[in-house]
């Protein structure tokens, strides 16, 4: 009469056993994804190819530069930031061309493809030994700004290689808690060579 | 009687997979000679909630510019354009909104799918921002022989989400469908009024 209660119970057993294992089994895409290097503004993330210190971050309604002699004005429907960091190559030359601002709840955004032509922009070519600066555009919402990631890789899909992962973190805030917004962000002002 | 009974049981426990599989076919069939639901209505000024995006159609028009927002027309054709505000309701920037439209026939030419430009930059193929609502323009390039509609009829296609797809165990957006129908006026330039239907 115990022989029917235990085989039951084994089989329901079994079957627990079996869908945790597929519920907790990582996805192909996590194995292979992204190795994270870790820093924050002030501390360079060291990842295989290249090193990454942000410097400064900085808000705006508008950008403005010059192209081809006359002047361009990009506006948004959120605001730009836009990030300065100093990078140099590891061992080899290195074009650094993505970069994603991971916001506070996980939305990521891209680099902004409007502002074009421009100085300092990606793909940053880096070498060995010769440190420079670069700037990282983005288009983001308002509500984005504080507890955001940056994200920088050599291409668009790192898979098993490191990535940088900057914290933008210890912002500097007025007083409605939200970093200064600038009305207009000059792109053409000089910044970019160390 | 006893040997009789036991035939039967063996015969139905032989042929239950075959009578599953043919009920299960009968019933999709039958669901599936139904006819469709129809498909809500939409006109310039609604809210379509489409899987990746919001969007809001504002206005209709055509063109016979060579260039109409950035996007480039061959000699003869001319452009029927769409403005929506299109909103990406995803978790990262993306192009995809090539498909969100499907234009119905036009003058009986059959359309292809649309250019889709920014409109504040006059800028092809906009990178679309988590959040950040901005208004598109759907440009259907329309060869020179199609009559150019007073009115169009488009068709709001969306996807769903799936967080682990079938193929690659990878979260993506799938399985396009028409959500909606939006109808609107076309409005005409002077020039192109006195030859329209």
């Amino acid at each position: 009469m115990r022989r029917p209660f235990a085989t039951v119970a084994m089989v329901a057993m079994a079957a627990a056993v079996l869908f945790a294992m597929q519920r907790s089994t990582p996805r192909y895409q996590d194995l292979t994804g992204p190795i994270p290097a870790y820093g924050n503004i002030g501390k360079a993330a060291s990842t295989r190819l290249f090193d990454i210190e942000v410097e400064r971050v900085e808000f705006a309604r508008q950008l403005v530069g010059k192209r081809f002699g006359g002047e361009t004005r990009h506006e948004s429907a959120g605001v730009w930031a836009i990030v300065t960091a100093r990078m140099v190559a590891r061992s080899r030359s290195v074009n650094v061309t993505h970069a994603v601002w991971e916001g506070p709840t996980g939305l990521r955004y891209e680099l902004s493809d409007r502002p074009e032509f421009l100085p300092d922009l990606p793909p940053h070519t880096l070498e060995p030994g010769l440190p420079q600066r670069g700037r990282f555009v983005f288009e983001i919402r308002p509500d984005q700004i504080l507890g955001a990631t940056l994200l920088v890789s050599e291409g668009p899909f790192p898979r098993l290689d490191s990535e940088a992962h900057v914290a933008l973190n210890a912002l500097p805030t007025a007083a409605d808690g939200l970093p200064p917004i600038a009305e207009a962000f000059d792109l053409q002002q000089a910044g970019g060579r160390p | 009687m006893r040997v009789a009974f036991g035939k039967l049981r063996a015969r139905l426990a032989a042929g239950i997979g075959s009578t599953i599989a043919v009920c299960a076919a009968t019933v999709y069939g039958i669901l599936g000679a139904a006819p469709l639901p129809a498909v809500t209505g939409y006109t310039a000024g609604s809210r379509i909630e489409a899987g990746q995006w919001l969007v809001i159609p504002r206005r209709a028009w055509v063109s016979e510019e060579k260039k109409v927002l950035g996007v480039r027309l061959q000699e003869g054709e001319r452009a029927l354009v769409v403005e929506a505000d299109l909103s990406n309701r995803t978790q990262a920037s993306t192009r995809d909104y090539a498909k969100l439209l499907k234009l119905q026939s036009v003058g009986g030419v059959s359309v292809p799918d649309p250019e889709v430009a920014l409109v504040r930059e006059a800028r092809p193929l906009p990178l679309l921002h988590p959040g950040l609502a901005e208004r598109v323009a759907f440009v259907w390039k329309l060869p020179a022989s199609a009559v150019l509609p007073t009115s169009l009829e488009a068709d709001v296609v969306a996807k769903t989400y799936k967080p682990v797809d079938n193929l690659y165990g990878t979260p993506g957006w799938f399985n396009p469908r028409v959500v909606g129908r939006i109808t609107m006026a076309v409005e005409m330039t002077e020039n192109l009024a006195g030859r329209a239907s």
